[in-house]
């Protein structure tokens, strides 16, 4: 139930509260164009029954540890991103792992750019997308998240973060007997 | 001798261009520029509406059921269940409620909606397929458990 | 078109009757039908035939309604009714049968002359909807207002299957649960 605050009309709650919310998403791991498909839903405005593709009822999108994505296979190696200036002699073959290394955001906004329906709608949606290569956010931002996505992968517990606690007592299949001695 | 045949052979035809072009021109008259007065390049343009007007009719009949099944999609998604897993138990079950009452419940009477998200999420529960997301089914009491 | 334009253009109103008919007594707003058609001609063999059978049962049950029968050659055939506000109604019956016709004449009988608009209505309400509409907070989980984003709880994926890392632990659990026993 919503309640003014400062005593507006019930029509302008309705209409503040139905403004686009920030929803966070974890890149760390993740496929690219995977969660390119997930976060479009979100930029359009699918995933609320008031969608229309004019109301304009499309989220907020912030994307953190974009750094971290994994594309399947040999994408990285293989995946060629197309660039032309426009000028003459102006094309360029760009490869995945080169593109992340300039800019680690590219990949995961090309990804979305691509997913959006191709329509004049497009550039308003891809705007309210806000990636960042790690877990810096502006507090600004970061205010103003409301929600999270799930992540599409399970991130595995890396063998280092497990504590030594955690590391003595887990279960051993085989151990060296104690008068073996390793060279 | 009065010949009164070759007068008999003459006839008053037409006469009527006014008013065809009256017919034209009333339904042009909200147009732009010489569109809506000049006769030859408004049929044209009132030819187009008028064609476009016959084909939107079958048109707008499958826009609005695409973007009712799109609004059901996006209030079931949210809440758990998909639009296929309500369509297919409502209809098992004998809930016989169209698109349109759907997505208006959706919107105005979200938490109906919600019951019968959650009312799918329990008779799929009972199928073994169980839900993850959204509302937790406890309250829901079903046929199959009585 | 669109339908706004449709409308704009026919026009609308509320819903009315002339001078109040209904409420006291009901005055048949149904002037005159002219019923036009050709002798011969094979288009108005439906309106012949209703002429020759429901034409007078017609005429009896609507004592106020004067009835005009106009035989003219070639012409196919047509309805025309006049109501007591001076409206014209005309429906071509060319090629109708003599069912389709009396539904016609029917549906001329009850007519008011008032021209066919978009009806508008007298109510209005700023709450349309009593559980309020739909908003991004209305399923949402409270617990959102106290988490700190980015959280782990909310982020995790879901994971339906068993790991095998997790298999092994459940069958050491299991071992340690029968050796214990077997000791005690």
């Amino acid at each position: 139930m919503e309640v003014s605050a400062g005593g507006e009309s019930p029509q302008k709650v309705q209409s503040m509260a139905t403004f686009g919310c920030g929803i966070l998403y974890d890149a760390k791991w993740q496929n690219p164009f995977h969660t390119a498909n997930k976060i479009k839903d979100y930029l359009t405005g699918s995933t609320k029954p008031i969608y229309h593709p004019l109301n304009d009822c499309g989220d907020h999108v912030v994307v953190i540890n974009s750094r971290d994505i994994a594309m399947p296979g040999i994408e990285w190696e293989k995946r060629v991103y197309f660039h032309h200036t426009g000028y003459p002699g102006g094309a360029s073959w760009t490869l995945a792992w080169e593109l992340h290394q300039k800019d680690p955001t590219l990949v995961l906004r090309k990804a979305v750019y691509n997913q959006l329906s191709k329509n004049l709608l497009r550039r308003g949606r891809i705007a309210r997308l806000h990636i960042f290569p790690d877990d810096k956010i502006p507090d600004s931002i970061l205010q103003n998240i409301s929600g999270q996505i799930r992540q599409l992968r399970p991130v595995p517990k890396r063998l280092d973060h497990y504590s030594e606690e955690e590391v003595k007592n887990f279960p051993k299949v085989f151990d060296w007997p104690r008068e073996y001695i390793i060279q | 001798m009065v010949i009164t045949s070759p007068t008999l052979f003459a006839r008053a035809r037409g006469g009527d261009r006014f008013w065809k072009r009256r017919r034209i021109l009333s339904l042009s008259a909200h147009y732009f520029g010489r569109k809506k007065n000049c006769y030859s390049i408004a049929i044209k343009y009132v030819n187009r509406a008028l064609r476009y007007s016959t084909i939107a009719r079958r048109q707008k009949k499958l826009d609005l059921r695409a973007l009712w099944k799109a609004r059901i999609t996006g209030g079931s998604e949210e809440l758990g269940t998909s639009y296929n897993s309500m369509k297919y138990t409502l209809n098992d079950i004998g809930i016989g409620l169209d698109h349109k009452i759907l997505q208006n419940m959706a919107i105005w009477e979200p938490r109906t909606f919600r019951g019968l998200a959650l009312l799918t999420k329990a008779k799929e529960t009972e199928k073994g397929l169980n839900s993850l997301d959204g509302p937790s089914v406890s309250g829901v009491v079903t046929r199959g458990m009585l | 078109m669109t339908s706004h334009t449709w409308n704009l253009f026919w026009g609308s109103s509320f819903v009315r009757t002339p001078l109040r008919n209904g409420v006291g007594r009901y005055v048949q707003q149904l002037q005159r039908v002219t019923f036009k058609f050709c002798k011969t001609h094979g288009g108005s063999q439906g309106m012949r035939e209703f002429i020759e059978k429901d034409l007078v049962d017609f005429a009896k049950v609507n004592p106020g309604v004067v009835v005009y029968l106009k035989p003219r050659r070639h012409r196919s055939p047509c309805l025309k009714a006049e109501y007591l506000n001076g409206e014209e109604e005309y429906i071509s019956a060319h090629n109708l049968s003599s069912s389709d016709i009396k539904k016609w004449v029917e549906y001329l009988r009850m007519r008011s002359g008032n021209p066919v608009e978009r009806l508008r209505k007298y109510q209005h309400t700023d709450h349309p909807s009593i559980q309020g509409p739909w908003t991004p907070w209305t399923h949402r989980d409270p617990e959102i207002n106290v988490t700190e984003f980015p959280s782990e709880k909310l982020s995790a994926a879901h994971v339906t299957e068993k790991t095998a890392t997790e298999q092994v632990i459940e069958l050491f659990e299991k071992q340690k649960i029968a050796s214990g026993s077997n000791t005690s």
